[in-house]
């Protein structure tokens, strides 16, 4: 059997981790918008 | 001849006498239970692609229990608890799907294939027009996957079995499959069954919690699906290449599941006919065969697992958690919105995708049938699957440590 305060330590490490992980993975969104927007552009431009 | 051996020639009915009088009722019970879920799932009321199998060979599968060997009951299905390499052998020759069982289930491939044609019927366009939003409200909605944790150790679970127990709130079959596999494997069937009956209660109980959470006034709320920013193809399949590595990098564990399905998705919008013919195929087949091997594994020796009534509870805590999680986060972004956002968009980032969706969806049309919010109900529906498998990353590696 685990340990109650084991777990409640687990999920305050996961929900850090998580939100850490959800924030990376909106960054990595709008850094790949920012690149094919001006990818884009250029060819336009071009 | 005498009556025994008439009974002989009928060894399902015959096997009746041979067991004690619980299990006996039991599994006759088991036996209607698989029917009514057939039934529920040919009405719609369940998710019929999960339950017909299940039912179906659930029904079947208690039926059909013979004598073996020095007076064994079992079946010509599948025995899960077999692990000796010699018993594996014989069971690999005997029973129908125990090949499907042993090398497509128990390493978690099945996991990976449907998890692969989901990625190729995933939508991004909401999800990367409004990335924030849509992970807010799917991180919210993993207050289940969160809170059952430590409720289920509480209940005399071990960690790893709480943890895997905990995902079940994910609502996101391969996840369960695959955080059982390499936590819990000796819960592996029991979670696993739980879990994919539990998707299809979903479609049943969520309309009930939305009621109960959301005014009448609010679920009309329209979203124009115009809002939505159109999203190229080039920006989807280059997030799918790079969330999928930097994914990977990060939770190596459940790289597999982040693999199959970031490779379904730039498949997708790869546009590669054949690829994503051959996929679409492929989940059909991969959801057939899973439903029908956990009906397989319903039989009244895995239910009769006193932990599995505790499972049973727990599993059902766990989606009502996250449900109302979701809910709540819809009515935050709602407000924050100044009353654009339709809240029932919250259900959605519990995943299952696509029947939390389809569930926001019917719901917002009972108070109107004009409305269309089924575009933006994929996009926490997605990020409800990249949650999921963040948070089941997490516990793979995490819990092992504690």
């Amino acid at each position: 059997m685990g340990d109650v305060g084991t777990a409640f330590r687990i999920i305050l490490w996961a929900s850090i981790l998580g939100l850490i992980m959800c924030a990376l993975i909106g960054v990595v969104i709008l850094i790949v918008r920012r690149l094919t927007s001006s990818r884009k552009e250029g060819a336009e431009q071009t | 001849m005498n009556v025994t051996d008439i009974w002989n020639l009928f060894p399902g009915l015959y096997s009746f006498s041979l067991m004690e009088p619980g299990h006996a009722i039991i599994r006759i019970l088991l036996i209607f239970i698989g029917i009514f879920l057939v039934y529920m799932g040919y009405k719609d009321k369940l998710d019929p692609l999960l339950m017909l199998p299940i039912g179906f060979t659930m029904a079947c599968v208690n039926a059909g229990i013979l004598i073996m060997g020095e007076g064994q009951l079992t079946t010509l299905f599948v025995d899960p608890m077999v692990s000796d390499p010699i018993k594996l052998m014989d069971a690999l020759q005997m029973n129908f799907l125990q090949p499907f069982y042993n090398f497509t289930f128990a390493n978690g491939m099945i996991a990976c294939l449907v998890f692969m044609g989901i990625g190729v019927i995933t939508d991004l366009d909401f999800f990367m027009a409004r990335p924030f939003l849509s992970l807010f409200l799917a991180f919210a909605a993993e207050l289940g996957t969160l809170l059952t944790l430590p409720l289920a150790v509480a209940m005399g679970f071990s960690l790893k079995e709480a943890a895997s127990i905990a995902i079940v709130g994910g609502a996101d079959g391969p996840m369960v499959l695959f955080t059982s596999l390499m936590l819990a494997k000796h819960l592996f069937v029991p979670i696993a069954v739980m879990a994919y009956v539990y998707l299809g209660v979903c479609y049943a109980v969520y309309p009930y919690l939305i009621k109960l959470l959301i005014p009448k006034r609010l679920r009309a709320i329209p979203m124009d699906p115009m809002e939505i920013r159109d999203v190229p193809p080039s920006e989807k399949f280059t997030f799918s290449i790079v969330a999928g590595v930097i994914l990977c990098l990060v939770f190596p564990v459940a790289a597999p599941l982040f693999a199959c399905f970031f490779f379904g998705v730039a498949v997708k919008e790869a546009n590669i006919p054949r690829f994503r013919e051959f996929l679409d195929m492929l989940l059909s087949g991969s959801t057939l065969f899973l439903g029908f091997t956990l009906g397989a594994l319903l039989s009244v020796n895995v239910v009769m697992d006193p932990r599995v009534f505790l499972i049973l509870i727990l599993g059902m805590v766990a989606l009502l958690l996250s449900g109302i999680g979701g809910l709540v986060a819809g009515l935050i972004a709602y407000k924050v919105s100044g009353g654009k956002i339709n809240p029932l968009i919250g259900i959605a980032a519990v995943s299952c995708v696509p029947t939390t969706a389809k569930v926001a969806q019917h719901c917002a049309m009972e108070v109107d049938e004009t409305i269309m919010i089924l575009p933006q109900a994929m996009g926490p529906c997605v990020a409800g699957v990249i949650t999921t498998a963040i948070l089941c990353g997490i516990y793979v590696t995490l819990v092992p440590l504690f």
